[in-house]
């Protein structure tokens, strides 16, 4: 029984506010599974989910120490180096982590986005508007997309600027180097977030509750498959972008991933390429479209 | 008053509640039976106000319910016929969240919780999160959930599931004072004896359609028969309950 004691005085105090008391609820659900009383689902807690989705992220930075250390670098007898240029291929990489793991870990909460027949049982006969169930909800999702997208890349946001620039002495650099690694990482785990959420909320749309639950097996399947192709072909997409063919630039173009590739290369103050222009306009416009897509399905499902 | 009129629920083309009618005074305690898939849930739903009706109304006062849900729902308990609850959620907590939501005041909140814990014999237990709790604890948080606010309506769906012997009998006796108190009780289950001992009235229902509203006495006497299953068997079964028993352990020991 002790293995189940909740965590102590905290966990008994009164909040008063009934919004707070539903947000609360949500964003504790999609933590610990979605899943009916007496299913297996993984219950992992907070802790240990935030720590699992940092860790990819803390790994690469510090793989990355052996490439960009100074005195590495000083005893391999490297010159001087343009961060902005070089780091093109493992920002791209960074890109796709984002995006693979908080697309993943959304996945992975799938059943707990909505509200399900456990919080229709639970919730709709108190005296508290659909309205408010639904706000609150939905800010539990927003919640919980900037924590996935914040955690999934904290290690790199801290360590990737400190490992390239911080041995230049120059504080605009590495500020500019340092914001622009961070917006775009966190977009694109945003974005992520997002594409799945409009995703869920599509198929519960357009399907009765039932089906939906099945199609988002296949679903879900595919939305993996391509996260892990992703994940798979970012070491040698840079490359291919940089290989002069429009042909292959168009193509690769319609990854998610190029697109905020472009957006960095925006925000680092080299945007004069109009490939990357093109793909930086793609990732904002995304970024506006997909959470707009992703209220209406979620409000048409949620209805 | 509570009263329902006219109460119809169609899925798609299947009409689920079909022009289901009653009303309850003050103190009285109106048992809903009906086989499975009679419509008793759907019945429930609406009366709630979870479901919609297709046609007809839900008044309480004098007012249709859909006309304030969140008022209605302040003077409503509901203990719903499965208890899917929050399996991350400690007993306490639990009641704490139903309690907030129904923006009970802290030092009430606290007070009524612990003590209905430890009234229900769940107080050693409060702390413990619900995913170890059996089905019978379950059911007793849910009732614990629903009368702490003190409602003036109670509708419980098979509110004994689960519940073991000692438990089951405060919570008839819990029903019986309770309407003496001037609460509205609507009661639905499949436990004749237990319709037969806390109600005032009673409608059986078949197919989404009332067979009999009367008194448990008056259903009794209008069919002839002594007691309430009697007559609920020949209400709403068109087989012969015995024969079918008969039938199942023929099939069982037949050779293999």
């Amino acid at each position: 029984m002790n293995d189940h004691l909740s965590s102590g005085p905290a966990a008994t105090a009164l909040s008063q506010n009934p919004f707070r008391r539903l947000l609360t609820l949500f964003v504790s659900r999609m933590f610990h599974g979605g899943s009916e009383l007496g299913t297996d689902d993984l219950d992992l807690g907070i802790g240990i989910t935030v720590i699992l989705l940092a860790l990819p992220g803390l790994f690469v930075s510090l793989l990355l120490f052996e490439k960009y250390g100074s005195l590495i670098r000083f005893l391999r007898g490297d010159g001087a180096f343009d961060p902005f240029e070089a780091t093109i291929p493992d920002e791209y990489f960074f890109i796709v982590l984002s995006m693979a793991i908080t697309g993943i870990a959304t996945l992975w909460k799938w059943t707990a986005i909505f509200p399900d027949r456990r919080d229709f049982t639970n919730l709709v006969h108190l005296p508290i508007s659909l309205r408010d169930i639904f706000i609150a909800n939905l800010a539990a999702i927003a919640a919980i997309a900037s924590l996935y997208a914040i955690v999934v890349n904290a290690a790199s946001i801290v360590l990737f600027p400190i490992v390239v620039v911080g041995s230049q002495g120059s504080l605009p650099v590495f500020m500019r180097f340092f914001l622009g690694h961070a917006l775009t990482v966190i977009a694109a785990g945003v974005l992520a977030f997002c594409l799945v959420f409009a995703l869920t909320g599509i198929l519960l749309a357009l399907f009765p509750y039932g089906i939906s639950r099945r199609i988002s097996t296949v679903a879900r399947f595919f939305v993996i498959v391509f996260l892990l192709a992703l994940v798979a072909s970012s070491l040698s997409v840079p490359g291919f972008l940089f290989d002069g063919m429009v042909r292959t630039q168009r193509v690769l173009g319609a990854l998610p991933s190029v697109w905020f590739l472009g957006l960095s290369q925006k925000l680092w103050g080299r945007g004069a390429d109009p490939f990357f222009s093109h793909m930086a306009f793609r990732a904002v416009a995304a970024l506006v479209a997909t959470p707009v897509i992703a209220i209406f399905a979620y409000l048409a499902g949620f209805r | 008053m509570l009263e329902a009129r006219q109460l119809t629920k169609v899925y798609g083309s299947v009409p689920a509640v079909q022009d289901v009618s009653f009303q309850i005074d003050p103190g009285r305690v109106l048992g809903y039976l009906g086989p499975n898939g009679s419509g008793k849930s759907t019945t429930v739903k609406m009366l709630v106000g979870l479901l919609q009706p297709t046609h007809g109304e839900v008044r309480f006062g004098g007012r249709n319910i859909q006309h304030d849900l969140v008022a209605y729902r302040r003077r409503l308990g509901y203990v719903p016929e499965e208890p899917h609850l929050y399996p991350h959620l400690t007993g306490w907590e639990y009641l704490e969240m139903v309690g907030t939501l129904r923006a009970m005041s802290e030092t009430s909140l606290a007070t009524k919780a612990d003590q209905l814990l430890d009234l229900l014999a769940l107080g050693a237990y409060k702390h413990v999160q619900m995913s170890a709790y059996s089905k019978g604890m379950r059911q007793r948080i849910l009732l614990i959930a629903a009368l702490m606010d003190n409602p003036d309506v109670l509708v419980l769906d098979e509110p004994l599931s689960g519940l073991d012997v000692t438990s089951a009998m405060v919570v008839k006796n819990l029903i019986q004072i309770l309407s003496s108190k001037g609460k509205f009780i609507f009661y639905c289950s499949h436990v004749l004896e237990v319709v037969e001992k806390v109600c005032s009235q009673l409608i059986v229902i078949r197919q989404g359609r009332m067979l009999a509203y009367a008194t448990v006495d008056e259903v009794r006497r209008q069919i002839g028969q002594s007691t309430l299953e009697q007559a609920f068997v020949q209400l709403v079964e068109d087989n012969d309950a015995g024969q079918i028993a008969s039938d199942i352990v023929n099939v069982m020991v037949a050779p293999r």
